[in-house]
């Protein structure tokens, strides 16, 4: 009886998320691409919820859908697309051959989706207590991850430097701005 | 026998869902009527008194105008998106409040129920999760309106939405810090302990402790509520109405509705981290029972969410629109450094004081 | 808790220094804004060479070390490769400040840059657990997309830039999704336990190698996902295009081998891999040959020649593979030394008659280089002798070592046909050679025009270095040569 309900809620969630991942590959209208990434996003964090992983669900939900996603439909709002631009849909030699590698691919994984997967403990008694919480995921990130995750955290912040090198209007101001004239600064506005 | 221990077991939560939606809707179309009272007030008119005492009755009366006002969708609309919007801002604006805990735990028949609809390990985050899905509303109904001034306003918000989001978590983190817990419950309770000063107890209320978080939190709650200084993604003066120009009847009452919500959640959170929750300072020389405590608890909850709720209004019919620059400056460069200023004080500071005590 | 000791820290220093170097001069920068960067050269030089020194020094004495509970291992293999790294990029760094001087953007974000896409590179070789090795990679990617728009004005950069970028995400994602096969089938993301995957998920696991094969392959400009090369490096400042032909070339090789040897090192994947990788390493050398022949700009030439010696250091993994033996692989390690040397010289050249608005790239560009600047051109002709591989210059011994492993293992018409397309890449070379000495302005019709602007020390002190190294380290290859054996017999050490 207890199990009915997430097993329910499995089988909805993950049909939604492989249905919205299909409709993001398979739409022409932009706008409904990036809805179907958002399903497919939040459905992936409730399967997230019921493996116990709770932060992990929260994080896919602030990350992309609330942050990623949003930058995309931003850019899309900001192009805002005619079906004209969009263009019609062609098929091409490569398109054909990438649809028959991808099959192809999915039939060699398939089988083995299923061994892949650890076998359940004896009883089936679930998580253990405090798995997936903030503070389990945290111990990880700080204690085995510690290195990829400050390794990280020097990626983005190249990719930030990157991104305001490539993207600012000018470079090199004519007035030099230190600390002090930043300061300054937040008072005046 | 499972059917009847499990509706025991539910009768509890569906009592408190049931209890806080039917509060936090009411409250909501009260708002509506205390905003308009207070503006009168601070613009010297009288406001609504027509229907009922005071006007009591408005908002009744508003809500019946707006059902039966005739339901039109523009023909160039995409209509899906356009009559989703406002269901996916109203309902992240309800879900949101799902786990705040609004007072202490009352004795029911021998058994301890906590007044908080969820008791969740990972509550501010969930509520941000949720905040920031709000934005799906605002874009959807700017680009399903096909309007300029629609997607301009939808545009605005996304950015204004995703800035804010931003400040809103980063703001919050050092009170994490302090707490060293992400749920809801355990930091108000935290919140019940006192410093002695002398003979005084001052309690331990967070915003003593981060002063500066709290300051922060506030303007960027204010921004993510779409209020003013911050409602420029529908600033009706350059964009008619934004988002919501192509809206009538029930589905504007929704996006209105939203509104509200948000801001009641906002005010609640406010006080969950900052001002001590439930927590009536000085109450428990008084020693009441239980059930006594827990009730005024939940009295000192409304109360404190009032105050805020009233400065949210107070601020609206008081302070001039930001100029849109305006506003983002305000996030990437005032705000946003300052709380990660904030982040690394308290983390000098705690690392400071574990080490000294 | 947090389990970070000291000696982790230390073991990591190559790549901690040049972390908090970058990190130092966007302080600086920001805090102390002045006009001149010689400060952030120079603060980029002092890690570098931080990075370099400890490398060696660990290396010689033989430190091997696991660190972050087994995320990155120090060992000679990594240290020999972070030791490359800071050379060439050393090498570029001393190229850059007149370029990016006569090109208005001479900013301390170019030097805060580079040093984090080494301090990836340095890490990548180190890695021993695959989501490492794609944050690495990563690290190591990212920096350099920006790098090569880094002349935003320019629109060729800037195509550069959004080309590379484009397709390095796209080759991003085949090595993320071959991760997460590979994941899914050995249920570790630690190298040495990726071969009890394909025993449990065989279909997974090598659906995972070939993914993660494809996106090392596009980093290493292999045919047939070379496209972005001959772009990028045409339209990057020229600086830049002097790091990706080292430094960015070298680095993923660190992580291909390893993944190769340690992670794909047993029977069943070799079976798999060395026949694909031999079709592969054919096609990079003669579709690189063959499309460089008909190039006329220098910078798009190198990129196509770049794609060739991709090619050789591919037939020198499978000999390396094949006679599982450390001297191989030294070639290998021998031979991305000598084409960093190489490949900065060449570019330090065409950098040294850059003008304030317009580059000397093209071959045309150079003639009767000979007649006007004779120093110069002696330095061109040494590297363009030493990239065809003419002795007794180090070019042709790191082939001779590489073609004479293969042969030993048996590799007998892969190194013909690596020999053929050598013959054949002497021609664009040697062009450049005719173009500076026995032609003159009467062939072309246009005014010669050789004169330094922004003379540049930095670049000066460059360009003899690399010279001097490929005419001494020719002939003095021992002492390298068992530096290099030292670094690939740890690897296989480990390897199964």
């Amino acid at each position: 009886m207890s199990h009915l309900l997430p097993d329910i809620l499995f089988y909805v969630f993950s049909a939604l998320s492989v249905a919205g991942a299909v409709l993001v590959l398979v739409n022409r209208n932009p706008m409904t691409c990036a809805m179907s990434l958002v399903v497919s996003v939040l459905s992936l964090a409730i399967l997230y919820l019921l493996l116990s992983a709770h932060f992990l669900a929260v994080a896919q939900m602030i990350v992309y859908a609330g942050a990623i996603v949003v930058l995309f439909i931003f850019v899309i709002m900001l192009l805002n697309l005619t079906d004209e631009e969009l263009g019609r849909f062609r098929f091409s030699l490569f398109k054909t051959i990438g649809a028959f590698v991808a099959v192809a691919t999915l039939l060699a994984v398939a089988p083995d989706i299923r061994v892949s997967i650890p076998a359940p403990a004896a009883g089936d008694a679930g998580a253990p207590a405090g798995y997936g919480s903030t503070k389990a995921v945290g111990k990880l990130l700080f204690g085995e991850f510690l290195l990829p995750f400050e390794l990280t955290s020097i990626l983005i912040l190249s990719a930030m430097v990157a991104g305001v090198v490539l993207a600012k209007r000018e470079l090199q101001p004519k007035k030099t701005h230190s600390l002090v004239d930043w300061l300054l600064g937040f008072f005046r506005t | 026998m499972i059917v009847p221990s499990l509706l025991l077991e539910l009768a509890p939560v569906l009592v408190k869902i049931f209890g806080a939606f039917f509060v936090v809707l009411t409250l909501t179309a009260y708002l509506t009527l205390a905003e308009r009272k207070f503006s009168a007030f601070i613009q010297d008119r009288i406001g609504p008194n027509r229907v009922g005492p005071f006007g009591l009755l408005q908002p009744l009366a508003d809500g019946i105008k707006f059902i039966f006002k005739e339901d039109i969708i523009p023909t160039q609309a995409h209509k899906l998106y356009y009559i989703l919007a406002p269901a996916l801002l109203l309902v992240p604006a309800l879900m949101g409040y799902a786990v705040i805990p609004f007072g202490d735990y009352v004795e029911v028949a021998g058994r301890l129920i906590p007044l908080q609809i969820a008791d969740v390990d990972i509550g501010i985050l969930y509520v941000l999760a949720i905040a920031g899905l709000s934005v799906y509303g605002l874009f959807m109904a700017g680009w399903a309106s096909n309007n300029k001034y629609s997607l301009l306003g939808g545009l605005r918000s996304s950015a204004q939405m995703v800035s804010y989001e931003l400040t809103l978590g980063l703001s919050i983190v050092g009170a994490l810090l302090v707490y060293g817990t992400t749920n809801l419950r355990d930091i108000v309770v935290q919140q019940t302990a006192y410093w002695q000063v002398g003979s005084i107890l001052i309690p331990k209320w967070g915003v003593f402790l981060q002063p500066l978080g709290f300051l922060l939190f506030l303007v960027s709650a204010f921004a993510e509520s779409n209020r003013l200084p911050f409602d420029l993604p529908e600033a009706e003066n350059e964009l008619v109405g934004g988002y919501h120009t192509e809206y009538g009847s029930m589905k504007f009452a929704m996006f209105f509705m939203g509104e509200y919500t948000g801001m009641i959640t906002m005010s609640a959170l406010l006080t969950t981290f900052f001002f001590g929750g439930w927590h009536v300072p000085w109450l428990e020389a008084a020693g009441l029972s239980r059930n006594v405590a827990a009730i005024l608890g939940v009295g000192a909850f409304c109360a404190k969410t009032g105050c805020f709720l009233f400065l949210y209004i107070w601020v609206r019919w008081t302070l001039p629109r930001f100029r849109y620059d305006q506003l983002m400056k305000l996030s990437w460069k005032g705000v946003f450094p300052l709380a990660l200023a904030n982040v690394f004080l308290t983390g000098v500071c705690l690392y400071l004081y574990s080490r000294l005590m | 808790m947090i389990s970070i000791t000291a000696a982790d820290l230390s073991g990591i220093s190559p790549a901690l220094h040049l972390a908090v170097a970058g990190i130092a001069i966007m302080l600086l920068d920001a805090l102390w804004p002045m006009r001149s960067k010689l400060l952030s050269v120079w603060i980029t030089l002092a890690a570098l060479g931080c990075s370099l020194t400890t490398s060696l020094h660990r290396l010689t004495a033989g430190v091997d070390v696991t660190l972050f509970n087994g995320a990155v291992r120090m060992d000679g293999y990594a240290h020999a490769f972070s030791a490359i790294i800071c050379l060439a990029s050393t090498l570029a760094v001393l190229s850059a400040p007149k370029y990016l001087r006569l090109r208005g953007v001479h900013l301390a974000e170019y030097y805060a840059l580079l040093l984090f896409s080494v301090c990836g590179m340095v890490l990548f070789a180190a890695a021993e657990e695959l989501i490492m090795l794609f944050l690495a990679l990563e690290t190591l990617s990212i920096p350099v997309y920006c790098l090569v728009g880094f002349t935003r004005t320019n629109v060729y950069s800037t195509e550069a830039s959004m080309k590379y970028f484009v397709i390095g995400a796209f080759a991003t994602g085949f090595l993320v999704y071959g991760i997460a096969l590979l994941y899914g089938a050995a249920g570790s993301g630690y190298l040495v336990d990726l071969r009890a995957g394909a025993a449990r998920a065989p279909g997974l696991f090598y659906a995972g190698m070939t993914l993660l094969l494809v996106g090392f392959l596009f980093k290493i400009g292999a045919v047939p996902f070379n496209m972005w090369t001959p772009d990028a490096y045409e339209g990057a400042p020229t600086p830049v295009t002097t790091f990706m032909a080292e430094a960015v070339k070298a680095a993923p090789f660190g992580g291909m081998i390893k993944v190769l040897f340690v992670g794909f090192g047993f029977d069943a994947a070799v079976g798999l891999w060395q026949p694909a990788l031999v079709v592969i390493a054919v096609l990079t050398m003669t579709v690189g040959n063959l499309t460089a022949l008909v190039q006329t700009d220098v910078k798009r030439m190198m990129g196509y020649s770049s794609i060739a010696h991709s090619g050789y250091i591919l037939v020198g993994i499978l000999a390396a593979s094949k006679l599982q033996s450390a001297d191989a692989l030294a070639a290998v390690l021998y031979y991305l030394f000598v084409y960093v040397l190489m490949n900065a010289g060449a570019f330090g050249i065409l950098i040294l008659f850059s003008h304030k608005d317009k580059d000397t790239n093209a071959v045309e560009d150079l003639t009767g280089l000979a007649r006007e600047r004779p120093w110069a051109a002696a330095l061109m002709a040494v590297y363009m002798l030493s990239l065809t591989g003419l002795p007794p210059l180090a070019g042709f011994f790191g082939k001779f070592y590489i073609f004479s492993y293969a042969v030993k293992a048996g590799y007998v018409p892969l190194v013909i046909i690596a020999i053929l397309n050598s013959v054949v890449s002497a021609y664009y070379y040697l062009k450049v050679i005719v173009a500076m000495y026995f032609r003159g302005p009467e062939d072309t019709g246009r005014a010669a025009v050789f004169h330094y602007e922004g003379y540049s020390v930095f670049l000066l002190a460059m360009l003899w270095f690399t010279a001097w190294g490929i005419l001494y380290y020719g002939i003095h290859s021992e002492p390298q040569l068992a530096l290099a054996r030292l670094a690939a017999s740890s690897l296989f050490a480990t390897a199964p």
